[in-house]
């Protein structure tokens, strides 16, 4: 067996700066903005009943209309948040490892080498379905908090990614032996 | 023997139909013990005349459970093709679960009793890592879990050198070597001294949270608590109200907390002795329970070792050996050490990285931005300001002074947490120092590495700053912190590190 531990210049590696990422399916905003909507209809609904009807004696109207208030503010600020998020969420395939990030105020990136990868699935929720989209998850040894998760993904590209990465993974293996 | 011929692998197949039955009383008890505390309002609160009410409903909470345990049973399948074991899963979300066999760490059997009734296995296959990887057959005939498992196996002896198995660790380090090498041994006067030493703030810290809480479940008590007792200090401190109460308290507590962790620490300490076999560690220690911990040099992930203020005094160090394993076997995934010499450390530290420890001499250290200090402090403000605030309406005045100075030992210890806070890089190490009055050191190999997270929060944006973890197959390394460039340049290299090298994790 060869050794090979050549002295490496650090600003000659691949940087992670030069990548381009792509961003997820327009559809996955669909889905975000239909989840949102359903519980943003359920709170506000359930608010103006609590301000139309005012169940409590000894809470004033006032009361009910502030909570109303901070309701429509609150979705406001989720609409606002995951529309943004959508917009931050993104991936880049390199040969040898994956990248993804996300957060809009709180942001992060995750990288997770092709060699380190267990296994590899495909998520699809009754909504994804509908518009045909996946979440694909690569699981490391690393433990549920370093996992690889992303959401919005074609249904057809995650089969492929899957596809690749899996033969990633076994070229990786191959050449250990 | 025919039976067993016809049993098909390749083909997807569900499990037995007792599966049924076991996935619905699993649920049951699950769903019980998550209720327990509405049960007991509902008992004690409750009158007889919601009695039937309550039939209602476990009638009716019964029943849908058991459909969603059949629907989850046939949406439950699995298979082989090529050299994995495919299972699909899901009842509202539908799942694919692919286990490359070369992944796998062990098989496990289980049979309780009503598997033995009706001559089916439970089957536990294991991969490292986190629990959704785990899978678990809940019921299947014994021949097709004796096909299955003897299909992986002979895959693995074909495939794979060595076989791991997370369960028999102890048994391969004794198999793979005669020689038993004692590193060290504690004698009573040592052991005492690491009794004296132990952390009796964290004992201190459990009897405040066992004096303020009412814990439900006995189960959850271990180190959760020990590690958030911590915190429970100064609201302690704060719903204290006299100076006679609070004295008499401290004495009693200190006392007692003291007397606790000598005792305790002694208890699991007791004849600690750490021997040298093979490739691996085997750590035997306890008085009434006497526990064998196994560590596998290639298992090993992170070595640290720590000192607390007392042990500094003591010059005797605690080394941990954070091991990789799966989610189901965490109780025996850290082998710990007490009361060790710096010698002790050396001479362990070298079996684990041999000349790479070396490394160690020479490494570059670099610190962290002071915006980790401020930010520690800031929290920490934010804590004591409500309560001070109301000490001085209400003119508590020695209640003000309780919190200033527990306030100010706070302040130091975050400042000093900063000040040690360190980390080094070499060719094929990484290392972390840290600790506040103490002292503490985690090594690990470069290419233990598993998956690189950067997070960048908004204050850090306007700073520049990142900070970095580094996932590991036991636990994370984290540089808090540092330029976003410094943290690029980090992140970069430990990449190149781990996808230009062919070296296993584990």
């Amino acid at each position: 067996m060869r050794f090979h531990n050549q002295q490496v210049d650090v600003g000659t590696l691949p940087q992670l700066s030069d990548v381009i990422f792509q961003g997820l399916e327009k559809a996955y905003l669909n889905v975000l903005l239909l989840r949102l909507s359903l519980f943003s209809l359920v709170l506000i609904i359930s608010l103006v009943g609590l301000y139309i009807f005012q169940p409590l004696e000894d809470v004033l109207g006032f009361g009910y209309m502030a909570a109303l208030g901070m309701g429509i503010l609150y979705v406001i600020w989720r609409y606002i948040v995951v529309v943004n998020g959508f917009r931050n969420k993104a991936y880049a395939l390199r040969s040898k490892d994956i990248v993804y990030k996300t957060g809009w105020l709180w942001k992060s990136t995750t990288t997770t080498p092709f060699n380190r990868v267990q296994h590899i699935s495909i998520e699809q929720g009754p909504v994804e379905r509908k518009w045909n989209l996946s979440r694909l998850r690569l699981f490391t040894a690393g433990g549920s908090t370093s996992d690889l998760s992303i959401p919005g993904i074609d249904h057809n590209t995650a089969q492929e990614l899957k596809e690749y990465i899996a033969g990633k993974t076994r070229i990786a293996e191959n050449e250990e032996e | 023997m025919k039976k067993s011929n016809e049993i098909d692998l390749y083909a997807p197949q569900r499990q037995s139909y007792v599966a049924i039955l076991i996935i619905t009383y699993k649920l049951i008890k699950t769903t019980i013990r998550q209720s327990i505390p509405a049960l007991v309002v509902i008992f004690i609160g409750g009158s007889m005349r919601k009695v039937g009410g309550i039939a209602i409903g476990v009638i009716v909470l019964g029943t849908l459970l058991s459909i969603y345990s059949i629907i989850s049973f046939y949406k439950y399948y699995f298979y082989v093709k090529g050299n994995k074991l495919i299972v699909h899963k899901g009842v509202f979300k539908k799942t694919v679960l692919e286990i490359p066999f070369d992944r796998i760490q062990s098989i496990n059997n289980e049979q309780n009793v009503i598997h033995r009734i009706f001559s089916v296995i439970k089957l536990n296959v294991d991969t490292a890592g986190s629990a959704q990887e785990e899978v678990q057959l809940y019921a299947i005939r014994e021949e097709v879990a004796q096909k299955l498992r003897k299909h992986i196996l002979d895959y693995r002896t074909q495939n794979v050198d060595e076989i791991y198995s997370v369960d028999s660790d102890i048994e391969t380090i004794e198999e793979g070597s005669v020689v038993k090498d004692k590193i060290f041994s504690l004698s009573l006067m040592q052991l005492i001294k690491v009794g004296m030493t132990a952390n009796h703030l964290r004992s201190f810290g459990i009897m405040v949270f066992f004096f303020f809480s009412i814990y439900d479940d006995l189960e959850e008590i271990g180190m959760d608590i020990m590690e958030r007792a911590e915190e429970y200090i100064p609201i302690a401190q704060a719903l204290l109200q006299s100076v006679f109460l609070i004295l008499f308290l401290a004495v009693l507590f200190v006392f007692v907390s003291f007397t606790i962790s000598v005792i305790t620490t002694i208890m699991r300490y007791y004849g600690l002795t750490m021997y040298r076999i093979g490739d691996g560690f085997i750590i035997e220690s306890g008085l009434l329970n006497r526990k064998q911990y196994a560590a596998k040099d290639s298992k090993i992930q992170i070595l640290s070792w720590s000192q607390n203020l007392l042990q500094r005094m003591a010059s005797i160090y605690t080394i941990i050996m954070q091991q990789a394993s799966s989610v189901n076997t965490a109780n025996v995934k850290n082998a710990t050490a007490a009361g060790l010499t710096q010698e002790n450390v050396n001479e362990v530290s070298r079996y684990v990285f041999q000349d790479k420890y070396d490394d160690l001499k020479d490494i570059e250290w670099y610190s962290i931005h002071s915006y980790y200090a401020y930010k520690l402090i800031l929290r920490w403000t934010w804590i004591f300001i409500v309560p001070t605030v109301l000490f001085v309406i209400s003119q508590k005045y020695n209640l003000i002074l309780l919190a200033v100075s527990l306030y100010i030992i706070l302040v130091v210890s975050c400042i000093l947490k900063y000040k040690k806070k360190k980390y080094g890089l070499s060719n094929r190490l990484i290392a972390i120092r840290g600790g506040a009055f103490g002292h503490q050191l985690s090594l690990m190999e470069l290419h233990k590495v598993q998956n690189i997270k950067v997070t960048q929060t908004p204050f850090q944006r306007r700073r520049e700053l990142s900070s970095l973890a580094v996932h590991t197959a036991s636990t994370t390394i984290h540089i808090p912190e540092i330029s976003t460039s410094q943290a690029m340049k980090i992140k970069n290299y430990l990449l190149y590190k781990v996808e230009s090298s062919n070296k296993p994790w584990m």
